[in-house]
């Protein structure tokens, strides 16, 4: 529970600026059973909306304050904000009902209409998710309060509230003809008068039943009522966000419509986060280096170029079977690394021109060799003599050497895991990732995930040695994800790319500013080299083609398609 | 009276046939002493299906999506993990299923021509998995299913997954076609296709961009239904399957041989509406026999009654039998795997009637006799699963029209 939290106000420019973006606004006529007549309401969808496809977006339902109207939210920090965020925002007109069922005047039917019609009417046309979840209810003033009397009473429709310096007590405001017009007078109705307000929901409010927001500037008339409402929720152990603003500018802490904007724009905010507990976004494309000419270099696969820029490693199918080989670019020249008995992948320089690649032999058939040391293991190839760095009856893969050419890190099915695992007989899958001495040695774990059928495979560390980018397998049916965590807390990881697309066989740039790798994104002929900026976010197609590696002046990219290896200079 | 007569005319059908006992040959690779890469291990395996009795042997053409033979279908240079490193390997000691593509012959033709060694097999056939992901791990994805993203299921949000290609689209069933026409090349009698192991795959995972064109063209300024049980969803996305089964029934037109084709069907129960069948694998098998697609129908598992297993198995049976009303053969099964209530084995089904295994299975192959049925099909002859005593009841299984007529 975060409280009596004090933030500070400078800019009140910051929400008048007319922003250029791509957000849609459409006004509707809805249709009111309830009511008996049509409704205006503003639906604003993302740029991104309007491209197509299945994306679904989560909602947020703005409930105005009195005396405005549809369109009043229709500003920059609402267009901006469905387009940072990615939302559905509607805004339908509430007249001065104060969102309510009125007992009184049986035409006043804003709740059901908002609740039992507008939701339903909205999903039933946007590619909305239909999750309480992913539906966030808000307003300021006389919407604030809306706001959160609906969303404490409808939290099975509901799941976020935001309430920007509501009138949570309507008590408060006794002599308001509106009101009166709705409950009838204060004097005579006060029971009534109490049962409608925010404070009695809740009091009836179930823990745990909404996400709950509230902003109000310390200077703002309504400024004890919502004190009485943090007051009670803390009381009841009722987890909730309050934040009161002093603001330094004029306005920015009264009852103003300035301060509505900006609190309600970093509401949108905090919405965000928890729909991104339930849905992520694919990384934004945009162009982040220029790209030259292709070029071809050889038959081959899984290729990089060596530290001194003049030679290139490579692997290469020969009849059905892999082996390594390097190839100086200036001559031509070619020369196997590994041995040539069984099949050797995945090669990789050390910072002194060794290459490190994965190798296995099996002679026999998969039975016969059921009680051998039979495997993939790591092998250091140097000098033109060849070491094995593992051994034993695993799969140790992608590996890759960190800055300091001391250590070796790769995939290994063989990781400890907490406890061993079987479904029906069979071991579950899960491939980690170890450590290991170039001169041997025992190896360590580094990274592992803790579900079943889950992988971290093809570590690569970021040139300053700090980072640990990987490819992880999360959970059952999803695709690649590209992951990244200080070296030395793999757990605690950021996911660079989202589960609407998929993305491995990662590579730094040499600057780390960059990351290569094999992705594919919706509308995607095929497989294609993307390049990222190293926060994720940002993403730029290059290329068809997989298994990209950066040249050693990061002028130019590596890649393979259709077994054949290729070159393309980049300019950022 | 009626009721007799059309029993007796039922059991005089099926038993003017051949009662057909089916086994499906899976997963041998963890077997003690079989070496399904040699012809000798080949043969002990058939050795052993055969103490089964059974007269069709289904030998499995892939495990998961690594074909048993040497495929041009499939890419067989990356078929071994962790050659394709997006293939999670499996974590069990590394052997078995790495050199099929180097096996002379391959390994399919040698347990075809083993199986054609056996006399009083009346046939061998092929078990097709539906989808490259049985097991739903990530070792077993197919190379070409991998190695082509713009085909991947997607969930109703979009989002990617990397497990199934769709048969929304015409280049998966080429592919799909092409596996189909190199098992039949190499001698196949009957393409077993095995629907319900599918890792996974159902209508869930088909929000694929044919199957949401399909829907905008049927359903004008409907947003597509998340909930994928939406029955105008489910019809949508079997377009993709039984487009794939019609290019089944061509390549087997194609061959010129009378090779039966098969399809299962599991958890089982009676009910009209649309059943897991549908809404699980994504066709509807009435659909499917209607429109006569197939030779036969593999029902594999059945939702029976715990509190009457065999009354509920035979009102089950019947249920299937009445609606496919002599159009294609159907099989009917005595299962070794237990999923419990949802798809109990025949085990479980002797627990809850209090009787012993052996007693169970007499007791499934006389409600698949008296329900007319084609035969029964087991899954999965494995070493582990149908011991000695259970064998035996199936082996020496005779249709006894007199005695079944009595009951």
């Amino acid at each position: 529970m975060r409280k009596g939290r004090i933030a500070t106000v400078c800019a009140v420019a910051a929400h008048i600026f007319i922003a250029a973006n791509g957000a849609d606004v459409k006004t509707f006529d809805v249709p009111s059973a309830a009511m008996g007549e049509t409704v205006k309401v503003s639906v604003v969808t993302p740029a991104s909306y309007a491209v197509g496809g299945t994306a679904r977006y989560p909602v947020v339902y703005l409930l105005h304050g009195a005396g405005n109207d549809h369109t009043t939210y229709l500003q920059p920090f609402l267009l901006d904000g469905v387009d940072k965020w990615r939302f559905i925002a509607v805004v339908p007109d509430g007249k001065l009902d104060w969102w309510m069922d009125s007992p009184v005047s049986p035409k006043v039917r804003r709740e059901t209409f908002v609740v039992d019609e507008l939701v339903p009417w909205i999903d039933a046309r946007f590619r909305t998710w239909p999750q309480r979840q992913r539906r966030a209810v808000a307003g300021h003033s006389m919407g604030g309060q809306g706001a959160a009397r609906l969303g404490m009473r409808h939290a099975d429709v509901f799941g976020i509230v935001g309430n920007v310096m509501g009138g949570v007590d309507i008590c408060a405001a006794a002599k308001r003809k509106d009101l009166a017009r709705l409950l009838g007078p204060y004097a005579g109705n006060e029971a009534r008068w109490r049962s409608f307000s925010v404070l009695a929901e809740a009091e009836r409010l179930r823990p745990g039943a909404l996400r709950l927001f509230s902003i109000v500037g310390t200077e703002d008339f309504f400024l004890k009522p919502n004190r009485d409402l943090h007051e009670l929720l803390s009381k009841r152990h009722i987890a909730h966000e309050y934040t009161e603003v002093r603001g330094e500018t004029e306005g920015m802490s009264k009852h103003t419509r300035p301060f509505a904007f900006w609190a309600l724009g970093r509401l949108f905010e905090r919405f965000a986060e928890c729909f991104a507990e339930e849905a992520e976004a694919p990384l934004v494309l945009r162009r982040l280096v220029q790209i030259g000419d292709e070029v071809a270099i050889c038959a081959g696969e899984e290729a990089s170029v060596s530290p001194d820029g003049k030679k290139l490693v490579f692997q290469r199918l020969v009849d059905g079977r892999f082996a390594v080989y390097v190839r100086d670019l200036a001559s031509g020249e070619e020369a196997m690394v590994s041995s040539g008995d069984g099949q050797a992948c995945y090669p990789e320089w050390g910072a002194d021109g060794s290459v490190l690649y994965t190798a296995a032999n099996e002679t026999k058939t998969g039975f016969a060799a059921r009680n051998d040391e039979t495997g993939w293991n790591l092998w250091l190839w140097k000098g033109g003599t060849r070491r094995q760095l593992t051994k034993g009856r695993q799969r140790a893969y992608t590996a890759t050497f960190a800055p300091d050419g001391k250590t070796v890190y790769f995939a290994c099915d063989r990781v400890k895991a907490p406890e061993s695992e079987t479904t029906n007989g069979l071991a579950i899958s899960r491939v980690g990732i170890a450590a290991v001495g170039v001169d041997g040695g025992e190896a360590r774990t580094v990274c592992i995930r803790p579900e079943g059928n889950s992988a971290c495979c093809e570590p690569r560390i970021s040139p300053d040695g700090k980072r640990l980018l990987r490819a992880e397998l999360v959970k059952f049916r999803e695709p690649w994800r590209l992951v990244v965590s200080p070296l030395g807390d793999a757990d605690s990881r950021t996911y660079l790319t989202s589960r609407y697309e998929a993305a491995y066989a990662p590579a730094w740039s040499p600057d780390g500013k960059l990351i290569a790798y094999t992705g594919f994104r919706d509308g995607d002929a095929g497989w294609g080299v993307y390049v990222m900026s190293s926060e994720g976010v940002e993403t730029q197609r290059l290329a068809d083609g997989r298994n990209p590696s950066f040249t050693p002046d990061g002028k130019s990219i590596i890649y393979d398609r259709d077994r054949t290896v290729y070159r393309r200079e980049v300019t950022k | 009276m009626k009721g007799l007569a059309a029993c007796l005319f039922l059991v005089l059908a099926a038993g003017a046939c051949a009662f057909e006992k089916i086994a499906l040959v899976d997963g041998f690779d963890y077997a003690p002493d079989m070496d399904t890469e040699t012809v000798e291990g080949v043969r002990k395996v058939l050795a052993r299906v055969r103490e089964t009795g059974a007269d069709t042997i289904l030998w499995r053409t892939h495990s998961g999506a690594i074909p048993r033979y040497a495929s041009a279908a499939v890419d067989l240079s990356v078929v071994e993990q962790p050659l394709d490193k997006r293939r999670v390997p499996l974590t069990l000691p590394v052997r078995g299923w790495v050199r099929y593509q180097r096996c002379v012959p391959d390994a399919l033709e040698t347990a075809f021509a083993c199986c054609a060694e056996l006399n009083g097999v009346k046939c061998f056939g092929a078990h097709m998995l539906q989808e490259d992901a049985h097991g739903g791990r990530y070792w077993s994805l197919g190379s070409w299913t991998l190695d082509h993203p713009q085909y991947w299921c997607r969930s109703a949000d979009g989002k990617m997954e990397m497990h199934h290609a769709s048969f929304a689209y015409p280049e998966v069933i080429a592919h799909r076609r092409a596996i189909v026409r190199e098992v039949l090349a190499r001698g196949a009698q009957m393409i077993y296709l095995d629907t319900t192991r599918n890792g996974g795959y159902g209508p869930r995972s088909d929000y694929v961009k044919p199957n949401l064109d399909e829907w905008a063209r049927r359903h004008p300024g409907e947003p597509v239904p998340a909930d994928f049980h939406d029955p105008r969803w489910l019809e949508v996305v079997a377009r993709g399957h039984y487009a794939y089964y019609r290019a089944i029934r061509e390549e087997i037109r194609a061959t010129g041989r009378a090779v039966q084709f098969v399809i299962t069907i599991g958890n089982v129960r009676v009910t009209d509406g649309p059943d897991w069948n549908y809404a699980g694998c994504g066709f509807d098998w009435r659909k499917v026999v209607d429109n006569g697609l197939v030779e036969g129908l593999a029902v594999v598992s059945i939702s029976a009654d715990e509190n009457d297993p065999f009354g509920s198995t035979e009102r089950i049976f019947r249920h299937v039998m009445q609606y496919v009303n002599g159009r294609c053969k159907v099989y009917f099964p005595i299962r070794a795997y237990n999923f419990s209530k949802s798809q109990p084995s025949y085990e479980q089904l002797a627990k809850w009637a209090g009787i012993k295994p052996p007693e169970a299975i007499r007791r499934l192959m006389d409600i698949a006799v008296r329900c007319g049925a084609a035969g029964i099909v087991m899954e999965c002859v494995d070493p582990g699963n149908y011991p000695a005593a259970d064998c035996k009841i199936i082996r020496t299984f005779k249709v006894n029209v007199t005695s079944e007529v009595s009951k």
